[in-house]
């Protein structure tokens, strides 16, 4: 048992049949997941609690992050590129203590570039998760 | 288009088994494979890679040197030290050196030791 540092961790992308770091990132967020429920409520049901069933079904979220963005860089030409001609991307969050999550994504999200006098250039990302990541074992 | 790896990288392909690293000189062969020269993954295995990838030596050294920091999971804020080798990576359990005790050291790790004193004694000789 272990409280792992943030520093260390790394989103990686799929890039010509590699995964390759990506670049500048200054953080990382997976939210979302969440394994779907519905009211499972019926009239003869005789306490105030309400009932929830699982439906077997499960959203694994959106990946999200935000880095210093530098449009010439190779890396963060290939980010734009999943805007251009969108198709899903294989993706690795890898902790600092080299365990990896692997996952795909269906889509991609910029949110910048965001420029003010006081900061570098930056820009907001989404990765919304495709089906099932693969955790380890 | 081919490029050839300067240092082993994980396979992304879905026929490898998870985990598979193709080791250092292995050929890729890709339609974007000059992103891999451009990231200072590989060099150029064909004329179409090197036509594609547009690097001279100098900025071919330096995405060597980005990819570098980029493989030791350096963050941003530490770019600089990375670069000046004061460290080299972030140690597990804070059991690291450097100013926030995260560091693992790197072989100029004295210098950055030689500045700090100098600041601090810059700093005593200002409040005497």
């Amino acid at each position: 048992m272990s409280k792992l540092k943030g520093k260390g961790t790394s989103l990686l992308q799929d890039l010509s049949d590699t995964y390759t770091t990506v670049a500048q990132v200054l953080s990382l967020e997976w939210s979302g997941m969440q394994s779907e429920t519905y009211e499972a409520d019926t009239l003869d049901n005789a306490t105030a609690g309400i009932p929830h069933e699982a439906t077997g079904r499960t959203e694994f979220g959106t990946v999200s992050g935000e880095l210093f963005l530098d449009p010439a860089l190779a890396g963060h030409k290939s980010l734009i590129e999943l805007l251009e001609t969108p198709a899903d991307e294989n993706w690795q969050l890898n902790f600092s203590d080299n365990t990896t999550w692997s996952f795909v994504g269906a889509g991609f999200g910029l949110d910048g570039p965001k420029v003010v006098l006081n900061d570098g250039i930056k820009a907001g990302f989404s990765i919304k998760v495709d089906g099932t990541p693969t955790f380890p074992s | 288009m081919k490029c050839r790896l300067i240092r082993p990288m994980e396979s992304s392909r879905r026929e490898d088994p998870p985990g598979t690293i193709f080791p250092i000189g292995t050929v890729i062969e890709n339609p974007k494979a000059y992103r891999l020269v451009q990231l200072g993954c590989a060099e150029p295995a064909d004329a179409e890679c090197l036509a594609a990838a547009g690097m001279n030596p100098q900025k071919f050294a330096e995405a060597v040197k980005a990819q570098n920091r980029l493989s030791a999971g350096i963050h941003p804020d530490d770019y600089a030290a990375f670069d000046a080798g004061w460290m080299v990576g972030y140690a597990a359990d804070g059991d690291g050196v450097g100013p926030n005790g995260e560091w693992i050291p790197g072989p100029n790790y004295h210098e950055f030791e030689r500045q700090c004193e100098e600041l601090i004694e810059q700093e005593e000789e200002g409040d005497e």
